[in-house]
């Protein structure tokens, strides 16, 4: 898990500095408890009860357990990539698909490896293959993100962001 | 007698093709007080992302962001919520179904905002995956409003030559200025 | 997704510590995405009671096989009630 002195004290990682194949540090989270599930269901009251209520979720759902929730990791997914930009990147875009379901009792290591770099209009871009792998390796939430980070000497990172009219479809 | 067409037919009719670009009403996903700070406290602890720039006003002023920020999708979920005052909707589902699943028969708002129905057969839905394009965060005290349209729909033929159609939706949020914060474009696969 | 109950022995469950070494983890219990352990109870005569729920009951009988218990009873369930709530299961 990552502080909150961390956050506040995170050095900016430049564009020169990353190069294809570059692994980020992970952020793992967990074990997953029902208490963390709950907590997130409450937090934008979802009331589904696959996510809180067990005998409904194995009884009624034939689920194997309370199922942590995509919502959940729409969000854990963009927090993540967030804190590897700041202070002064930007998480432009991440596409994902729900694979794995997560329960209690399993850890997620969030990743991220840049696939490809490049330059447009003075921003350095970085495209990466991302996701929240399981403890036995299965990937929860496979997708691709693309991140802008500033170059050395370069221009700063335009807020609000607006993407170069090449990249934009 | 089923009226659905067989599984060999295009699922992709002229008025499904026709749906493509319909826009729902823009409405405002925030209540009237804006994004307040105890829901971002709350939100930002169920992610666990103890960041200070959702918490601490003096850090937050001397980041490039200039103010207390949300997480990148916040507003993304601010319309869920229940508006105060409004009839018990987690009651009144179990009222009318003791089995209800939590979800199905809970409804929170009136359906204001909500894109009209794909007229298709299949009806079984699935989660086909997401895209988040991120702009700006909200500040505190900004109001939030969204708008969705379907941005496109295809049609996959699977293994067994039934159809399938891949539906994508997207949402503009915007802040009270009309500035553009986020697009969720989200695609569910209907079979 | 059927359900299936199994009575018999497994071996050194009367310690708590052993129970929860051989049960606690998620691949323990999670077979695989379809095949599930959602219970297992240590009973007081030294007898053990395992629910599963899966496709098929090979797979519980494998993992049953694993963990070294000798089976005296391997019956489907039919319905259940949870603290008033009832599910029926086939």
């Amino acid at each position: 898990m990552t502080t909150a002195q961390e956050l506040r004290d995170k050095k900016q990682t430049y564009w020169d500095d990353v190069a294809v194949g570059h692994q980020f540090p992970p952020l793992v989270i967990g074990p997953m408890t029902p208490t963390h599930l709950f907590r997130w269901s409450a937090a934008i009251e979802n009331w589904h009860r696959i996510h809180y209520d067990q005998s409904f979720a194995i009884y009624h759902e034939g689920l194997p357990n309370i199922l942590g929730q995509g919502s959940w990791k729409q969000s854990i997914l963009p927090r993540y990539l967030k804190d590897l930009c700041l202070p002064d990147g930007w998480p432009w875009k991440v596409t994902f698909q729900h694979r794995a379901m997560i329960v209690p009792g399993d850890t997620i290591t969030v990743w991220a490896t840049v696939t490809k770099k490049y330059e447009e209009e003075g921003l350095g871009f970085l495209e990466c293959d991302v996701g929240m792998r399981l403890q036995y390796d299965a990937e929860s939430c496979p997708g691709r993100a693309t991140l802008v980070l500033p170059i050395k000497g370069g221009k700063p990172i335009p807020y609000p962001f607006v993407p170069p009219k090449k990249l934009v479809s | 007698m089923s009226n659905a067409p067989a599984s060999t037919e295009s699922a992709l009719t002229p008025a499904v093709k026709a749906m493509v670009g319909v826009s729902a009403e823009k409405v405002e996903a925030s209540f009237e007080w804006g994004i307040e700070r105890e829901g971002l406290r709350i939100f930002t602890q169920a992610i666990m992302d103890p960041d200070p720039r959702y918490w601490d006003e003096a850090f937050a002023k001397s980041t490039k962001f200039g103010a207390i920020i949300t997480p990148p999708i916040y507003c993304t979920y601010i319309g869920r919520r229940q508006r105060p005052g409004a009839e018990d909707p987690v009651t009144r589902a179990f009222k009318e179904n003791p089995n209800s699943d939590g979800i199905g028969g809970v409804r929170t708002g009136e359906g204001k905002g909500s894109l009209p129905l794909v007229p298709t057969h299949l009806l079984r839905i699935l989660n086909a995956g997401n895209e988040i394009e991120l702009r700006q965060y909200p500040k505190i005290g900004d109001r939030i409003y969204s708008q969705a349209k379907y941005a496109d729909i295809k049609e996959r033929v699977q293994k067994d030559g039934s159809r399938m159609l891949v539906v994508t939706t997207e949402t503009l949020y915007t802040n009270q200025n009309g500035e553009l914060l986020c697009i969720l474009r989200a695609s569910q696969i209907r079979r | 997704m059927a359900r299936w109950i199994a009575i018999g022995k497994a071996p050194g469950w009367d310690d708590l510590a052993k129970f929860t070494q051989e049960n606690k983890d998620t691949a323990q219990w999670r077979i695989d995405p379809k095949c599930t352990v959602t219970s297992v109870y240590a009973l007081g005569d030294g007898r053990m009671i395992a629910e599963y729920h899966g496709p098929t009951v090979a797979e519980f009988e494998t993992w049953l096989k694993n963990k070294g218990w000798s089976v005296d009873s391997l019956a489907a369930i039919k319905h259940i009630a949870k603290t008033g709530e009832i599910w029926k299961v086939v």
